[in-house]
């Protein structure tokens, strides 16, 4: 069998060590070349009816703000964590709707994102416990696996409920996989599951055919699992882009001293979460001062959403500098 | 680990198209499913050209097909089995199911065996996949959402838009190409009478007049146009023609075919139907609906859809977006069914 033999040089290249090609709790169909009988259909059929209806319940619809479409996306832990794509997500820290198979809706922020692979996270701001699906961590999937792909196509739908579509994997590169289970605006960001129920991809786009659906592969977000929870923006895109760096201030001048400082702090922003106040007299960014509220702007606005910088401000005669994240803003 | 994840990418490592989900040798699990489409599934055809699949529900050759898709009288033609019957009746039609049950001179047919339950969300499908002339071929899916009613989504239109420029006439401002108006010869300028006999004086009564009505539904629309005036060769005197200048009008009736309003307007596509080819003309207002994901095509609807155990679970009634297609339940397709008996005669109406 050809493609098995290639696949095992693949696990050796990504340093899998001993790979096990047929691990104890593998189905027996996803070692066949392609099912032999009914009865094979049958097996492959049981074993998704059995893990669909807890994969369905953790599958939620992304929903962006007025006329920015929706997406899906999937939770991973007890407490509401989901992994979804950064072209649904968009950026670091902004407010979009989860809603859940049943309906119900909660308030989502979105955390970090690997914006060259079509990564992301986002936290549902609620109370758990949610329903949430296992990780597959130790990347076990190989090409020809039978997997099954969930999302809310085209929007939220009640009275359809999630929608499943049954695939192989076709092909397999680093951080691309392709199925022939067909996907369609609104999958985007959804899960890809083996049939064992465990989480094994997110869909990321497809091509004009329809059996040509790409996803990107739980190892991408194994690796970059910390710093997307720290929320980073990673990479220069394509899958998101940055926005202009953004403090959450307005600012005004003294006349009479000529220093620029703080009118205004806007809640829940970089200034106020760094613990920025009313008042403040800000005096550096870096090592860079400015003359007047233009030259902060100036400086400000060569830095991107997720940069971190460091400012200098007083405060009751006081200097100090802190570190803080810039927000963005369109 | 980490290191050797950024060495250079690894070429993709491919599957061979006969392994995958459509190839030749997963086909070849379910092939002994496929001889209960050569027996019980028939074959649309418009003369030569294959028009869609329809469902054989009796031995004597009545068989089941979605009524908007179906060709001409004159050039209809179904192939069960490798037999061609080329006298086919039209018994009786549902607009609400889009189904008309056919009738061809057969017997010995092999009827199609209807299930029992209804397949739940997963279960593997089976449906008419592409087809020679001999041999019938069946594709696979899931059942990909619950079962459900598909409703006013979108609404059935004649393409036309309202020139309101006339107090208490209804004028026809322009047609979209793709309209029914269009292909039955209405032109800008008509000033429409009367729709199905009731006179319209308002571009709001011809909205109420349309109201719930399906696509593929035909009205009857009466209108009044101007008789184009032959000119003059030779005209003497500069004025004259403006003295003998008086419309004449002439009435006319039109039989429209009403389409889906995105078929017409298609400037109104979403995205999702762009990425979907040519889907289903009527692919909204149906009672109830399975889901599935198998990947048909606009005319390859109409024939039966089977679970593994080689039962009908539905019919195949719509192609409606690249992941999604619509089949009639079982259980409402044998009502119909019945229904469609009663109204041609067959059996006694209760």
């Amino acid at each position: 069998m050809k493609y098995l033999g290639s696949l095992a040089m693949l696990g050796t290249l990504f340093g899998f060590g001993s790979l096990s090609v047929s691990g104890a709790d593998r189905h027996y169909f996803n070692d066949l070349d392609a099912p032999e009988s009914v009865e094979d259909l049958v097996n492959i059929e049981t074993a998704l009816k059995s893990v669909l209806p807890s994969t369905r319940a953790a599958t939620v619809c992304l929903e962006l703000g007025e006329e920015k479409g929706s997406g899906s996306g999937v939770i991973v832990s007890p407490d509401g964590l989901i992994l979804t794509a950064a072209h649904v997500s968009g950026g670091v820290n902004r407010t979009i709707e989860a809603v859940m198979e049943d309906g119900t809706r909660y308030p989502v922020r979105t955390l970090g994102l690997i914006s060259n692979t079509d990564a992301a996270m986002a936290q549902i701001e609620g109370e758990g416990p949610f329903p949430y699906v296992e990780v597959d961590r130790e990347n076990e999937t190989m090409l020809g696996d039978w997997v099954m792909a969930l999302g809310h196509s085209g929007g939220f739908d009640l009275e359809r409920g999630v929608v499943v579509r049954l695939g192989r994997v076709v092909r397999m590169a680093q951080r691309t996989w392709q199925t022939d289970g067909t996907l369609i605006g609104g999958d985007s960001g959804g899960p890809l599951f083996d049939l064992q129920g465990r989480l094994i991809g997110i869909h990321s786009r497809v091509g004009k055919v329809k059996l040509e659906n790409l996803h990107v592969p739980m190892s991408d977000f194994v690796e970059n699992w910390d710093r997307m929870l720290n929320e980073e923006f990673v990479g220069d895109g394509p899958f998101a882009t940055r926005l202009p760096g953004y403090l959450g201030v307005q600012l005004e001048k003294d006349e009479e001293s000529g220093e620029v400082s703080i009118a205004e702090v806007m809640a829940d922003e970089a200034a106020e979460k760094a613990g920025l106040q009313k008042g403040d007299i800000l005096l550096k960014v870096g090592e860079e001062g400015f003359e007047d509220v233009e030259g902060l702007q100036g400086l400000l606005k060569e830095k991107s959403e997720g940069d971190v910088i460091s400012l200098t401000y007083r405060r009751d005669d006081e200097e100090q500098t802190v570190e803080l994240k810039l927000g963005g803003r369109e | 680990m980490g290191a050797m994840l950024f060495a250079p990418i690894v070429a993709g490592q491919s599957l061979e198209s006969e392994f995958r989900k459509e190839g030749t040798r997963v086909r070849a699990a379910y092939d002994e499913l496929t001889e209960i489409f050569q027996a019980s599934s028939a074959v649309v055809y418009d003369d030569w050209k294959k028009d869609g699949y329809g469902v054989v529900v009796s031995s004597d050759g009545q068989v089941l097909v979605k009524a908007s898709e179906l060709p001409a009288l004159e050039t209809l033609s179904l192939r069960i089995g490798r037999k061609k019957y080329s006298e086919v009746e039209v018994l009786a039609t549902s607009a609400d199911w889009d189904v008309s049950l056919l009738k061809v001179d057969a017997e010995g047919l092999t009827a199609i065996e209807f299930s029992e339950s209804e397949p739940g969300h997963g279960s593997i499908v089976l449906s008419n996949g592409a087809t020679s002339n001999l041999k019938r071929r069946a594709q696979m899916g899931v059942i990909a959402a619950n079962a459900r009613e598909v409703g006013e989504g979108q609404l059935a239109v004649l393409g036309i838009q309202m020139d309101g420029s006339v107090e208490g006439e209804v004028k026809v401002g322009g047609i979209s190409p793709q309209s029914g108006a269009k292909d039955a010869g209405m032109e800008k300028g008509d000033q429409i009478l009367s729709i199905e006999g009731e006179a319209v004086a308002k571009n709001e009564e011809v909205a109420e007049l349309l109201r719930g009505r399906k696509p593929g539904e035909m009205i009857k629309i009466l209108v009044r146009r101007e008789a184009k005036q032959e000119k003059p060769l030779e005209v003497e005197d500069p004025f004259a023609h403006l003295a003998e200048f008086e419309p004449s009008f002439e009435e006319l009736e039109f039989e429209v075919e009403l389409r889906e309003r995105q078929i017409v307007f298609p400037e109104q596509f979403t995205r999702n139907d762009m990425m979907s080819g040519k889907f289903s003309e009527r692919r909204t207002n149906f009672p109830r609906i399975l889901q599935h994901d198998t990947s048909l095509a606009d005319r390859t609807t109409g024939g039966p859809l089977l679970t593994l155990d080689g039962k009908c679970v539905g019919m195949n009634i719509a192609y409606v977006s690249r992941e999604c297609s619509y089949a009639i339940p079982a259980k409402e397709l044998q009502e119909l069914l019945g229904q469609l008996r009663a109204e041609a005669g067959m059996v006694p109406a209760e």
